[in-house]
């Protein structure tokens, strides 16, 4: 398809970015394009105006100290699934980022975009759940920090109201974690991050995304491996416990029945995994 | 040393792979204009009126066309453009004109459609029951076939089985979508379009526009990928022609995706309700089959359920069979060929027959097929097929060593828990559809070779494979051949390239060709060099005179004909070095083979294969790189067809899979290692005796793959495509 006419803007800054924003409602901000210009050309939205933000260098960057990695919102999945500062303090974001479609999408999509645009079929807020991200959000002359969980609302709905934009995704940098990270693209996903001390397990965190509405932390199933030795048969709960709680949207490839039956599959194999030790 | 029989690198690929391809949407003609296809948003409704006064209004835009009318075969009434019925989503309505695609598509959506919605149908069997589902039809073709007595043969059977089995929807998936470019000077038109068949669109182009045009030329572009949905005519090239016409300008039309998927012919869709008889040894006594086939909103696809029907028996001895065809209308995009068009469908059939037949009396797989198989060829099929050579016996038993070894290994990962199995196909295929195929081969001023052939492949690589076989025949370096295609200007008539056709007919075409044109060098030769033409022998690329040694080589005696202008030819040889040769066979050809697939089902439900070997006997294989290609190819969507495609409705006729994330093609991680191996027994009648490649692998690997899923899940599979759902073991 071919989109309507538009207006499309250069801001020299993120300020004047934001400010545009602001005064123009229907204007959309352009980070990677990957779910956006789909959505132009098929004509499901009309902006008046299109707001590039590509240029702006001072949301393109990966930062760290020592408790946190700090993502620009213009970091591209490439760069995330590639930096070393990432695959060393946070590597469930650096495994998620190194499998998002194809190398063409990890190269132009930006994480901030796809935050914003909150497409119920995508990896990244799995990672994001599991790790506990903050989303820094900006708008004109303000500022705020929210976590990432409750952020994506709806599928493409989400907590940012009419000139803010995502500045910035902060990951906490959790030591002594295992972690693993298994789907069927398109389909389902499930991340789990899990601590143990001696044979015990301290701390596990299980999350799904891929299967819509939006990820999810699926506490239900922690809560049986929390403090357990992580057994065959509490993995077992833990994965049917996983499978009940979610309530996946159906696509025309998989019913919302199957993917939950995946969502059970791949808890099962991610815990199996993280048990294993893979850091 | 010759060229037939080598892997040689395919000719066609440096243009394409370095994105020198001129595909048709890549032609640049000075005041084109575009156009947009306004298509129906619904299945079924009355269509009162089409108001455009608004789109005449979007800047840029230059006319609209709406209620175009022509007469097509086994098209609707309702043809190229919704009149008063709109029969299918996708259906194109009107037609917006505009100085760019931009304002077209801005047109196009300022037209506003008056209708009222009727109720749609969607499937196939329901079709059966309903009433008014196209044009107040809904039984769209029927045709039975029988031979001996096929109830008698059953009912006198020690055993007896019934099934329904199903093959579902898919879309070619061509990575070009569809497009045409029409050009229309005042007085002749030239249509450049994806398309796999330039003369036969050139004819039915004039069937419709040829008392209004004095020349129509049709050039095939670069296409980009076919599989059979870009051979047959459609709405969109009728609406472009008739644009150039009306606005005097070259139009161009060039499909996008979403459009591609609604509008372009979608293939298979068959239901078949079987019923069978053997004996404990399991040789199968009858069959009856109730096949439908749907055919959504026009009829031009019935003649995929005929194929079916025929081919039904496959490689086995079967005599008592009735297929009883009936083609049905639904609200659907209309239906036609894709890879294979019939045959895998036949052969799914019967090899889901033969595995039943065998679990029934707890046989091995490859034994019963052996106990059914034809053993003496040539052999005539109940329907009249003709099957023509080879040694089916043969291969099966080649095909069981390699069942016997990935049994074994499959048994090696059963004791670990691993959900393995494995899957046999055996195939017989019916090619070279013709009637007919032409080339023409000629020697330049230069002494290069330029060959122009009939077929027109678009991806195959056929134009190294013929150049192969004209050097080889010339005696030439391959380098030295030219071979181009596609240009209804440059060889008089021709078909074009499907059912695997290509290399048998323009090949043979081409060779036939190339021998006469020997005889034209040596009668010539003879008068240049002042030799007796029968002392003359054509060796090596050259005439050469055995008895004092003399020679003169191809290139001089072209050079030759050209060396002057003026003067007079005082030769009673004729100056041309060239050969039009039109070349048909009088039977189809029957290549068979076999496909063995060891497949893991994870917990996810998602298929491993693990292990896959494809045997064929195709005749001779030019070029065994070429083969390999399309045998790969061919087991790749094959392996779509069976786990990942699936064009899908809701009840209302809306289509679901309208984009590659709604449908699933195969992906580079799906792919797997396939051993193909080629066996040479079965050799056509033709001088070059290959009988096409080109779709046994999307034939053979079906009932492979879907086998070795049902060993593995130790279920029933009746229908493809076998969902991942269904596979799933939380």
């Amino acid at each position: 398809m071919y989109p309507p006419k538009f207006g499309y803007v250069i801001p020299d800054s993120l300020d004047e970015a934001l400010e545009f924003l602001e005064k123009n409602e229907d204007a959309r901000p352009l980070a990677g394009g990957y779910s956006l210009i789909p959505m132009l050309k098929l004509r499901l939205i009309r902006p008046s105006y299109i707001v590039e933000l590509r240029r702006l260098n001072d949301l393109h960057y990966i930062k760290s100290d020592d408790k946190t990695l700090y993502l620009g919102a213009l970091a591209t999945h490439n760069e995330i699934a590639t930096d070393q500062k990432v695959k060393k303090s946070v590597p469930v974001v650096s495994a998620v980022s190194s499998v998002i479609a194809d190398p063409q999408i990890r190269n132009m999509g930006t994480i901030g975009g796809e935050l914003a645009q909150a497409d119920p079929v995508t990896d990244h807020p799995a990672s994001l759940l599991v790790t506990e991200a903050k989303v820094k959000i900006k708008s004109k002359g303000n500022e705020r920090i929210v976590p990432f969980e409750g952020f994506q609302k709806d599928i493409y709905t989400t907590d940012l109201k009419t000139g803010e934009l995502i500045v910035e995704v902060q990951v906490p940098i959790l030591k002594g974690y295992t972690y693993s990270y298994k789907r069927m693209e398109d389909t389902a996903a499930v991340a789990v991050l899990l601590r143990k001390e001696g044979e015990v397990i301290k701390d596990v965190r299980i999350a799904a995304s891929l299967i819509g509405p939006v990820g999810t932390r699926l506490r239900e199933a922690e809560k049986v491996l929390m403090d357990s030795k992580g057994d065959s048969k509490s993995i077992e709960e833990a994965s049917k416990k996983a499978m009940e709680s979610v309530n996946p949207i159906p696509s025309p490839r998989a019913s919302a029945e199957y993917k939950k039956k995946l969502v059970g599959v791949y808890t099962k194999r991610a815990l199996l995994e993280a048990m294993g030790g893979k850091q | 040393m010759g060229y037939v029989g080598r892997p040689i690198r395919r000719k066609e690929d440096p243009k394409l792979i370095t994105g020198r391809g001129r595909y048709v949407d890549d032609l640049e003609l000075p005041g084109t204009l575009f156009m947009a296809i306004v298509r129906s948003p619904v299945a079924h409704g009355v269509l009162k009126k089409v108001d455009y006064s608004d789109a005449l209004k979007v800047p840029g835009v230059v006319g609209v066309i709406a209620g175009l009318k022509v007469k097509v075969d086994n098209r609707p009434e309702n043809f190229p453009m919704a009149v008063n019925e709109l029969l299918y989503v996708g259906q194109p309505v009107a037609a917006v004109v505009a100085k760019d695609r931009y304002s077209a598509m801005d047109g196009a959506e300022a037209v506003q459609l008056d209708y009222e919605e009727l109720q749609a149908v969607i499937d196939p069997e329901k079709a059966l029951q309903s009433k008014g589902v196209v044009e107040g039809k809904a039984v769209a073709y029927e045709r039975e076939y029988v031979s001996g007595d096929p109830e008698g043969a059953i009912n006198s059977s020690p055993k007896k089985l019934e099934m329904k089995l199903r093959i579902g929807r898919v879309y070619a998936s061509p990575m070009e979508t569809r497009g045409v470019l029409s050009v229309y000077d005042g007085n002749s038109l030239t249509v450049y379009a994806s398309t796999q068949s330039p003369h036969f669109m050139r004819r039915f182009l004039l069937d419709a526009f040829g008392g209004r045009v004095n020349n129509l030329r049709v050039e095939q572009a670069d296409t980009g990928g076919a599989f059979g949905a870009k051979l047959f005519p459609y709405p969109e090239d009728y609406i472009t022609v008739e644009a150039s016409l009306r606005f005097k300008r070259p139009v161009k039309w060039i499909g996008t995706r979403r459009e591609d998927f609604v509008s372009t012919y979608l293939s298979r869709d068959q239901v078949h309700k079987v019923r069978f008889g053997f004996d404990q040894r399991g040789t199968l006594m009858g069959l009856t089959d109730e096949l439908i086939i749907n055919l959504g909103a026009a009829s031009h696809g019935y003649y995929l359920g005929d194929i079916t029907a025929t081919m039904l028996p496959g490689p086995y001895g079967v005599k008592n069979v009735r297929v009883n065809v009936v083609g049905v209308h639904t609200n659907t995009t209309p239906l036609d060929q894709y890879r294979g068009a019939g045959r895998p469908e036949a052969t799914f059939v019967i090899e889901r027959i033969m595995d039943y037949i065998a679990d029934e009396i707890g046989a091995d797989p490859v034994e019963v097929r052996k106990r059914n198989l034809v053993r003496e060829l040539p052999y005539t099929n109940p329907f009249g097929l003709t099957y023509d050579s080879g040694n089916y016996q043969h291969l099966l038993e080649r095909a069981g060593e390699a069942y016997a070894e990935l049994e074994r290994k499959a048994q090696a990962l059963r004791t670990q828990g691993r959900r393995v199995g494995v899957g046999l196909c055996f195939y017989l295929e019916q090619n070279n559809f013709g009637p007919w195929e032409s080339a023409s081969v000629r020697v330049r001023g230069d002494g290069k070779v330029s060959v122009i052939m009939g077929a027109a492949p678009h991806g195959q690589g056929t134009g190294t494979g013929v150049a192969q076989v004209v050097a080889d025949e010339l005696g030439i370096d391959i380098d030295d051949v030219e071979v181009s295609w596609g240009d209804t200007s440059q060889i008089g008539e021709a078909f074009g390239t499907y059912g695997s056709r290509s290399l048998t007919l323009a090949g043979n075409a081409a060779l036939l060709a190339a021998r006469r044109l020997k005889d034209k060098v040596r009668a010539l030769a003879s008068e240049i060099m002042g030799t007796d033409v029968e002392e003359l022998v054509y060796k090596q690329g050259g005439v050469e005179n055995p008895k004092d040694g003399r020679r003169m080589e191809l290139r001089d005696v072209a050079k030759f004909t050209v060396a002057s202008m003026g003067g007079t030819w005082n030769f009673k040889s004729d100056p041309s070095l060239e050969v039009t040769e039109y070349f048909g066979l009088n039977n189809y050809t029957f290549p068979y083979g076999a496909h063995v697939a060891l497949v893991e089902v994870e917990d996810d439900g998602s298929v491993k294969v693990l292990d896959y070997r494809a045997i064929d006997d195709v005749g001779v294989v030019v070029n065994p790189m070429l083969a390999q290609g399309q045998v790969m190819g061919g087991i790749i969507q094959g392996y779509g067809e069976v786990f990942t495609e699936e064009i899908k409705y809701d009840d209302q006729g809306n289509p679901l899979s309208t984009d590659f994330s709604s449908y699933g093609l195969p992906r580079a991680h799906h792919s797997f290692r396939v051993s193909w191996e080629f066996m040479e027994e079965g050799k056509s009648a033709a001088p070059l005796p290959a009988k096409g490649i080109g779709e046994g692998a999307s034939i053979g690997s079906l009932n492979a793959l879907v086998r070795a899923v049902e060993r593995a899940t130790k279920s029933r599979i009746t229908e493809v495509p076998v969902r991942a759902e269904g596979l799933v073991r939380v």
